[in-house]
């Protein structure tokens, strides 16, 4: 498994991870860098603890880990309310690498790395839609996000994050209505683009 | 148009298009475009998917991220071989493992191989589950159940061999609409006949629904998944498993289930086939327990062509006592039969309707069907989905079928409701003897007795627990404050009472809040010191070791002693309304934050290891309710339902007995003169509201501005002399939270607005027009208050979690910092010079500072109050007026801020709270709001789990 480089990092402060927050969420992309590490072993972490005391009645759940990951990494005497929906929304960014990189790694050990549909192993995807191209869709994420980049976090949020209509309006700073109205218009635009590149 | 405004007016035509019928949509289109086609052929590119785009990205894929992160995807046993079988591909994965499909390569069959790694060897309830299913399928061999074809162990692998079933599941076709009448029986007595099977070899399924049914083009049933079956009489302690729609009423309480749970879920499955909906559906989880437990099935739903008997059959498996359920499945199948045979076109069976033998005579014809489906393989592979939703968590409000009796109806309040260990003993604060009492009860007995007889003088105290029992319940132990005869003042102090009445000893000087562990022997307990030290004893004695302490400001309150002893449960925060539920191991540590209501969380109290009962106030401030947690998942659950609020909560520690004080207080405005005496109670006058109740009251020349809840939220009203009162702010848009400020000329008026995440201060006209927003990018917290010159507001506002005052240009909107620590609830001096504010609270108390309006420090004489009540007004340059008192009773009085002077106002008695008030311009009269407590002791009793 490729996680060394999370394993070595060591384990933050919750002071540092509620500054580097407060720095990205006033617009430091820099320290969204410094996150992302700290945030992935966190979640790993967690989430091999999860399944270790999995019990009859649990199952394992990206809303229940980022919480979790939220709780033990930020000091909670100093968090703001708005820390937790930034902190939300770098969790989707990473489910999203997450889950590119999966499909990624696959295709290329099957196929030594053709261009063809990359889709995410059966089983794990028997939840969604196991004919999906992550990568493509990925591709046509970055795409929309240079045209839109509301509407293509709003895609990020929501399906890669798990995010609620209410929890991505929180992160993004809008109303409920208008993500429900970028998730209907995103939609649309995404199966355009893709119709094009796929067979 | 520049391209961003075309791509606009591209997405809002397909937006609206949207809202229309597909078939409205191109009508729309070509009156909205015009002539311009390049715009109506985006919009229609668009469009074009939105059939597609309903089920588009419609699952997040977020579960599927957090299974890579936990690295097991990584063990994929595709390609694989284990004994015999070749791994082709995984069906479906879930928490108990994987499922591939593999060939045999020896008998030339595909087969499904469930399999749980061995990755995980800290898992051993699974390997015991795997070993159980494997046991409970060799015992069943029936065409109606997938059979299992053995057990494969190599390479630290070990997998179960079943039989592969092609087609859909039940659920899938179901997803297309109903089965026909036959069709539904059909698949309906295959069921039963399988649970037939099984029940007769006292095996119970556990967890049937559509999902775990397979039913193939030719209409054979095969039954999926014993991977939750039990053999009959084995019990599984605490855990609620299954399939929320399909759980029997019983099972959903985690209650002991038999062979009545399959006949529960047979129903909802025969009903869902000939409805195509859920018997028992809702929204939520909860809202389907709610159903099952509480609500008849739509029986109207059932098609019209339905057989009376089959009807009732339903109605029988769907009861929700399972004493009244119908008992054996066989007779099901019996049922059925009568059906079927009626529905059977007249020549299609020689047997007439009577014969008792037609059942009989289906069953070659329906063998013979099946054996013929057994040779074909179909394509599509549904197997993969059993397990992915097969054990969803279920939470259970502890207090659902708890028996409620209200023990006490005193007139006035009751409050500080404790229980003791054995659940046998209950003891409260009562004001029935006139004086602060602590009483208690023997449960069951109905008799009350005052044990302290007016020989404690302060007992209330909402932000802490004040009354307990001793770990064996002889003692009843309170908190008070005494004479400290060293140092002057009062110093808090534990005393204890004998349960069954004596004298009042010392039991911990000093200390404001103790629990004892499980086992009795150590105590954890935090003196009144500032940042609220919580320390822990060794057994059996009486001063223990600091474990924590909080900073400056901030408090812990509540401690209590996990159950198991491994953890020390308390609130922490700022007093009394930014709290949460923290906890810590006994023996110290970072305290591990569990809740994020940032309210006035208090009275925590634990019914085992992991449900945790509390009070809180929900986010716009109304409550407080009952909540529950369960604290290692740690959502919280509001669990108290109703408008009542509750003001104490206390558990036995079996965890079946609940205590708490209910309340229905009502608070009203009056007024009272300011003169050389002393002001008695007589000297009150109660002002008539139009309005149900009112609180924080400000003078604005003849008129009062002041708070009154109605339909459950809290708006501002204006009351006019003549008594009628006009609506300013209406309370469903934000609830109105603290006094407004009122502006010098009276034409303007300032509130601060509760919302979900944050407070807001608003700036209104005095009519309650022209509301706006200022310094929206403060949190604000407390009252406000206006400059004397009318320019300025000045209101705290929460910084790096703590309140600090900010002062803002009315005009301008723009906040700047005026004192940088903690400070709140400002008041500017009728010459505007500087600011009176209340400081950090220590124990129950807290100082009055001042400040110039340009931030420097401002002398006043040292002055000390409790907590309970924080208005300070100006009656001229040099004299405010005050609370003075206890946490919960205080009278009135001036402070002379040149001399130091005090002089008391008013004694009003003990019987009521005052909030909040206001002076007359003139100076010669108080406004204020006071409070009649009422509130009662209910008892929960929960039934066993």
């Amino acid at each position: 498994m490729s996680d060394t480089s999370a394993k070595l990092v060591a384990t933050p402060s919750p002071g540092a991870v509620t500054e580097l927050l407060r720095a990205w969420s006033d617009g430091d992309d820099g320290a969204l860098e410094q996150l992302m590490p700290l945030v992935e072993a966190e979640l790993r972490r967690l989430a091999r603890a999860y399944m270790g005391r999995e019990r009859a009645g649990h199952t394992l759940q990206a809303t229940a880990l980022v919480n979790e990951a939220f709780l033990k990494l930020t000091d909670a005497r100093r968090v703001r309310w708005h820390d937790r929906a930034h902190f939300l929304g770098i969790s989707a960014r990473l489910m999203r690498r997450v889950l590119v990189d999966h499909a990624r790694r696959r295709a290329f050990r099957k196929r030594g790395g053709g261009a063809q549909r990359v889709t995410l192993h059966e089983g794990l995807a028997a939840s969604a839609d196991p004919a999906l191209d992550v990568v493509a869709l990925d591709a046509a994420l970055e795409t929309l996000a240079k045209v839109d980049a509301r509407k293509s976090r709003v895609i990020e949020l929501r399906f890669f994050g798990g995010l609620s209509v209410e929890e991505a309006a929180a992160v993004l700073d809008v109303s409920p209505d208008t993500v429900k109205r970028d998730w209907r218009l995103a939609k649309l635009w995404l199966l355009r683009e893709l119709e094009g590149g796929t067979p | 148009m520049t391209d961003p405004e075309r791509r606009q007016r591209v997405e809002d035509l397909c937006d609206a298009a949207l809202d229309r019928a597909a078939h409205e949509r191109p009508a729309f289109l070509a009156a909205a475009c015009g002539g311009d086609d390049a715009l109506r052929r985006d919009v229609e590119k668009l469009l074009a998917h939105a059939d597609q785009a309903e089920g588009f990205l419609t699952t997040p894929i977020a579960g599927v991220a957090a299974r890579i992160l936990t690295g097991e995807h990584e063990t994929s046993l595709v390609g694989r071989q284990i004994g015999s079988y070749t791994i082709l591909s995984l069906l479906g994965a879930g928490g108990m493992g994987e499922v591939y499909r593999a060939h045999d390569a020896r008998l030339g069959r595909d087969v499904a191989i469930k399999v749980v790694g061995d990755l995980l060897p800290s898992l051993p309830e699974r390997h015991v589950r795997f070993e159980l299913e494997a046991r409970v399928l060799a015992t069943l061999n029936h065409p109606h159940i997938a059979a299992i074809y053995g057990l494969e162990e190599a390479d630290g692998v070990r997998g179960l061999v079943l039989e592969l079933v092609e087609g859909a599941t039940l659920a899938e076709r179901l997803a297309t609409g109903p089965l026909s009448m036959e069709d539904a029986l059909g698949a309906a007595r295959q069921i039963a006949d399988a649970l037939e099977a099984a029940h007769d070899k006292g095996i119970i399924h556990r967890d049937l629904k559509p999902a775990n049914i397979k039913i193939t083009s030719d209409g054979t049933v095969k039954i999926l998944d014993f991977g939750l079956a039990l053999t009959a009489g084995q019990v599984e302690d605490g855990a609620i498993l299954g399939t929320t729609a399909y759980m029997s009423p019983e099972q959903a309480r985690g209650g002991e289930v038999d062979k009545r749970t399959d006949i529960w879920a047979f129903g909802c499955v025969v009903y869902e086939m000939l409805t195509a909906q859920a018997a028992y559906g809702g929204e939520t989880t909860a809202a389907t327990m709610a159903a099952i437990r509480e609500r008849d099935a739509d029986w109207n739903a059932l098609p019209a062509s339905t057989p009376p008997n089959v009807r009732r059959l339903l109605q029988r498996c769907l009861q929700k006592d399972p004493r009244h359920r119908l008992r054996d499945i066989g007779d099901a199948r019996l049922e059925i039969d009568e059906a079927l045979g009626a529905l059977m076109p007249a020549g299609a069976h020689a047997a007439g309707p009577a014969d008792p033998d037609r059942a009989a005579t289906r069953r070659p014809v329906r063998v013979a069907r099946w054996a013929a489906a057994a040779a074909v393989l179909l394509l599509v592979a549904g197997a993969g989905f059993w397990q992915l939703q097969r054990r969803e968590y279920f939470w259970l409000n502890p207090l659902d079928g708890a028996k409620v009796t209200r023990l006490t109806d005193f007139e006035g309040a009751e409050l500080h409701a404790a229980i003791s260990r054995d659940g046998k003993f209950v003891a409260f604060l009562s004001a029935r003897d006139g004086t602060w009492d602590v009483w208690v009860s023997q449960l069951g007995t109905g008799d009350v007795y005052n044990l302290t007889k007016g020989g404690v003088r302060e007992l209330r105290n909402p932000g802490t627990r004040t009354v307990g029992f001793s770990p064996d319940g002889s003692l009843v132990t309170l908190w008070s404050r005494v004479p400290d005869s060293a140092r002057g003042g009062l110093v808090d102090a534990g005393w204890s009472v004998p349960t069954m009445g004596g004298p009042l000893r010392p039991y911990l000087k000093g200390i404001s809040e103790l629990d004892w562990s499980p086992d009795g022997r150590r105590i954890v307990y935090h003196p009144p010191a500032e940042g609220d030290p919580i320390f822990v004893t060794e057994p059996d004695e009486k001063v223990g070791r600091q474990i924590h302490v909080a900073r400056p400001g901030f408090h812990n309150h509540f401690p209590i002693w996990s159950h198991d002893g491994r953890f020390i449960y308390f609130v922490h925060g700022l007093p009394l309304d930014k709290s949460d539920i923290w906890r810590i191991p006994p023996t110290g540590g970072a305290p591990e934050r569990l809740t994020f209501h940032d309210a006035r969380v208090t009275f925590p109290t634990l019914l085992n290891d992991r449900t945790l009962l509390y009070l809180t106030t929900d986010e716009d401030g109304l409550g407080p309710w009952i909540y529950a947690i369960d604290v290692e998942r740690r959502v919280p659950h509001r669990i108290s339902t109703g408008v009542e609020s509750y003001t104490s909560l206390a558990a036995s520690a079996d965890g079946r007995r609940l205590v708490a004080t209910v309340s229905r207080s009502t608070a009203r405005l009056w007024r009272i003169p300011i003169a050389d005496r002393v002001m008695a109670e007589a000297d009150a006058a109660l002002i008539p509201l139009p309005t149900a109740s009112g609180v924080s009251p400000r003078v604005s020349g003849a008129n009062v501005i002041y708070r009154a809840s109605r339909a459950g939220t809290e708006g501002v009203w204006k009351l006019a002399p003549g008594g009628t009162a006009t609506e300013l702010w209406n309370g469903r848009n934000g609830r109105a939270v603290a006094g407004a400020a009122i502006a010098p000329d009276g034409q303007r008026l300032a509130l601060v607005v509760q919302a979900p995440d944050r407070a807001h201060l608003y700036v209104m006209n005095a009519d309650g027009t022209g509301t706006r927003r200022v310094a929206d990018a403060l949190d604000v917290r407390g009252a406000p208050a206006w400059s004397p010159d009318g320019q300025w507001l000045a209101v705290a506002a929460n910084q790096d979690g703590e309140p600090r005052l900010f002062t803002i240009a009315v005009d301008s909107g723009r906040a700047a910092p005026l004192v940088k620590d903690y400070s709140t609830d400002p008041t500017w001096s009728p010459s505007g010079r500087f600011l009176v504010y209340s400081g950090a609270d220590v124990g129950t108390t807290f100082s009055v500072k001042a400040v110039t309006a340009d931030g420097m420090p401002h002398p006043v004489p040292n002055l000390v109050l409790s907590r309970g009540a924080r208005r300070v007004a100006f009656a001229g340059e040099d004299t405010i007026v005050i609370l003075k008192g206890d946490i919960s009773h205080k009278e009135f009085w001036s402070v002379d801020l040149q001399t130091g002077r005090e002089r008391q106002l008013t004694a009003l008695g003990d019987n009521s709270v005052i909030g909040d008030f206001d002076i007359s311009p003139d100076g010669r009269a108080i406004t204020f709001d006071r409070t009649r407590e009422e509130s009662d002791i209910v008892l929960f009793d929960l039934p066993e789990r």
